[in-house]
């Protein structure tokens, strides 16, 4: 966990998001730099994917600008969504899947380049899965695809990565693992935002906090300030409470 | 729920099925099917028929013991397009391939089952002989015409709608500017 | 055996058979291609209700008399594919709802016009042979031939070109887009070549069993092999065998070609069900 450093990469200005005309939340302001891994915590419905998709550019604001800087252009982004179910069962092997992470690399071009695959077979050593490649993805527990799907992730962009809830469906054990691997990723100097319902772990592992609710951002800043803020404290209870 | 209505639908288009005719290049061996089809459910010979039975009687007799050996001048001999020997998916695209393609097929010997029509252009004061060919479903049905020299209607010609087998050879005349395809038969019993 | 062997010399020598082999299998190959991303993007049914709005389109041309009826089939049809396969991402209606009504309907107004606005004598042969594909196959004319040589070209070529970019949006189109690759792109060049692999599967099987030549190379391939690639390479191998020897069966024993076809697809799942129960169990 570290304070601020480095360059700002990502500027949210005075964001609307919606779509269909309706806003769903206002007011979002927040900077990601360098080296950060902010968490976005929030209720469902708050707006959290919908923060997703317009950070990735899949949907546009509908109010203020997001500004890119630092190096990171739209698309620098690597995305790991959630899992359907039609991919669960999804007949290819852990190399193909890994590849596809090139595909905007690729343009017109109808194969991978060299450096393409080398990049690929980097990430999957990276992330300990390269004894996998020539595995059936359906085949691997939730933990391994969620590997792949970061490995995937890391080969579209080096610097930033955006988790869409990472450990949705994993076992305890599969959880820590993923949230340490997270952690190791994040200390080499990948930017990290993640989507998370996990009190405990956000606030264990993230440095900063972005809280949405109640169609506003609620907080923002850093892990500290927000476990010893309002919103962070009646959070913590809440989630204390329903955890038993 | 989609899957009943298309089933449905399917049994419904399959039992409307009725006697129709191929579309045959020629609007007058159309016109002449069309005519033959239509008055196929419903034959009446009306004034033809006393005499055409009592005609019928012996020449079904003198044809069915062709059946075996034919009596005609030609001997029996290997036909270029045996069709009696197809299956019915076969026979079908054969005879489709002839009707539409017949300049390929001139000069061959074929022969070929099916049933016997006739029909009659008053205008031309000529009749026409078809051997008719159904598909394996009965739902298709295709036509050839043929002409036996030598031979009169009605003594010497079977009865309507008669299985018959034809053999000959694809030959083609000129009527009114229109070529017209045929089967020049030496060779017609009743199966 | 020497007597079969006879038979298919002999039927060989017409020319109506060579085509019927050739467009069969370039129609198994090009179908067994889609047939797996279709299956996997849950669109199914595609097949079927796509070649319902063929049946439609060929009833809309009849009125106009055309000498040939695909210059109003191909495009109906694309332009459905088009309206159908981008439906699933907005949802206004379900994916699976707009199917059946456009299927439906193309089917019911289709057998109307063409009962008000018959184009040949034998409306319920046409209607019977459009949708069980009984003989159309071996009565296809050079230019039938032809057309679908270019087309299966066009198709095959546009399934190699884009490979990489069908197996990423087939898998995971939102993280296409993230990107930044304009996945919708690609979802309509699978669209097109959809809808041009059913017009031209209509001749060989008929619209209702056009479902099974998508669905059953895929499935079954999808049960034994690991990787995307052996999955689409069994596929095709599957679709061309069971193709070829189906016409093969269809024309020594008289049986509907089709239908023969569809048989010996369900035949090979079923083998390779069996298959992949001793591979599970070894593993």
């Amino acid at each position: 966990m570290s304070g601020q450093r480095g360059t700002p990469q990502l500027i949210c200005e005075d964001l609307s998001l919606g779509y269909d005309g309706e806003t769903v939340a206002e007011n979002i302001n927040f900077t990601v730099c360098e080296g950060n891994y902010l968490c976005i915590l929030g209720e469902n419905g708050s707006g959290k994917s919908t923060l997703i998709k317009t950070l990735l550019g899949l949907k546009k604001p509908i109010g203020g600008e997001i500004k890119h800087c630092g190096g990171i252009k739209q698309g620098d982004i690597g995305y790991l969504p959630q899992q359907t179910a039609v991919q669960k069962d999804f007949p290819a092997s852990v190399r193909e899947i890994v590849y596809s992470g090139c595909i905007a690399k690729c343009g017109l071009r109808p194969f991978y380049s060299k450096a393409e695959k080398a990049l690929a077979d980097e990430m999957m050593g990276k992330l300990g899965i390269t004894e996998l490649s020539r595995r059936c993805y359906r085949e691997l527990s939730g933990g391994q695809q969620q590997r792949v799907l970061l490995a995937r992730a890391l080969c579209a962009a080096q610097k930033m990565l955006l988790l869409d809830e990472p450990v949705t469906g994993l076992d305890p054990k599969a959880q820590a693992d993923m949230y340490e691997l997270i952690s190791t990723l994040n200390n080499e100097g990948i930017t990290v935002i993640m989507v998370s319902h996990d009190f405990a772990a956000a606030t264990h592992y993230a440095s900063h906090i972005l809280h949405i609710g109640a169609h506003t951002q609620l907080y923002y800043g850093t892990t500290e300030g927000y476990l010893e803020s309002g919103v962070g404290t009646a959070f913590a209870e809440r989630a204390v409470s329903e955890n038993g | 729920m989609k899957r009943k209505i298309m089933f449905t639908a399917a049994i419904l288009s399959a039992a409307l099925l009725c006697s129709c005719s191929q579309n045959a290049p020629d609007s007058k061996q159309q016109a002449l099917i069309n005519e033959i089809v239509s008055d196929a459910k419903s034959v009446t010979l009306a004034t033809e028929k006393p005499a055409e039975e009592a005609a019928a009687a012996p020449e079904r007799e003198t044809t069915a013991s062709l059946k075996k050996e034919s009596s005609e001048p030609v001997a029996d001999y290997d036909v270029d397009i045996d069709l009696t020997e197809m299956n019915p998916t076969m026979i079908y695209a054969t005879v489709y391939d002839i009707v539409t393609e017949p300049e390929q097929y001139l000069g061959k010997t074929l022969k070929v089952n099916g049933f016997f029509d006739t029909g009659y252009d008053e205008s031309l004061d000529t009749r026409y002989y078809f051997v008719v060919i159904p598909d394996a479903t009965a739902c298709c049905l295709q036509g050839l015409e043929f002409k036996a020299d030598g031979r009169n209607y009605p003594d010497d010609y079977p009865e309507t709608r008669t299985d018959i087998c034809v053999r000959g050879t694809l030959d083609k005349y000129n009527e009114l500017g229109n070529d017209y395809y045929y089967i020049k038969t030496d060779m017609l019993v009743e199966t | 055996m020497a007597e079969i062997f006879q038979k298919l010399q002999l039927y060989f020598s017409y020319p109506f058979v060579w085509y019927a082999l050739i467009v069969g299998l370039l129609i198994a190959l090009c179908s067994s291609l889609l047939g797996v991303t279709l299956v996997l993007k849950r669109f199914s049914y595609i097949g079927d209700g796509l070649s319902h709005v063929a049946f439609g389109a060929m009833a809309v041309a009849g009125i106009f008399g055309l000498t040939n009826n695909n210059y109003i089939v191909i495009p109906m049809t694309v332009i459905s594919a088009i309206l159908l396969l981008r439906t699933g991402q907005n949802a206004k209606i379900n994916g699976d709802a707009a199917i059946a009504m456009i299927s439906v309907g193309a089917l019911a107004i289709g057998y109307l016009l063409m009962n008000k606005f018959p184009s040949s004598a034998n409306i319920s042969g046409d209607v019977c042979t459009t949708l069980f594909g009984s003989t159309s196959i071996l009565t296809l004319r050079q230019d039938d031939v032809i057309l679908c040589v270019v087309m299966s070209v066009i198709v095959i070529a546009a399934f190699l070109l884009f490979y990489h970019k069908i197996f990423a949006v087939t898998f995971d189109e939102n993280f296409v887009r993230a990107s930044g690759v304009r996945a919708n792109v690609y979802n309509l060049v699978i669209a097109i070549i959809t809808a041009l692999i059913i017009v031209l599967a209509m001749n060989l099987v008929g619209s209702l069993l056009i479902s099974a030549l998508i669905i059953f190379p895929a499935l079954s391939a999808m049960r034994v092999f690991r990787s995307f690639k052996s999955v689409i390479i069994c596929s095709a191998i599957v679709s061309v065998v069971c193709a070829g020897s189906g016409i093969f069966i269809s024309i020594l024993s008289g049986t509907p070609v089709g239908s023969t076809i569809v048989a010996a697809d369900i035949a090979v799942f079923l083998i390779f069900c069996i298959i992949s129960l001793f591979i599970r169990r070894k593993a």
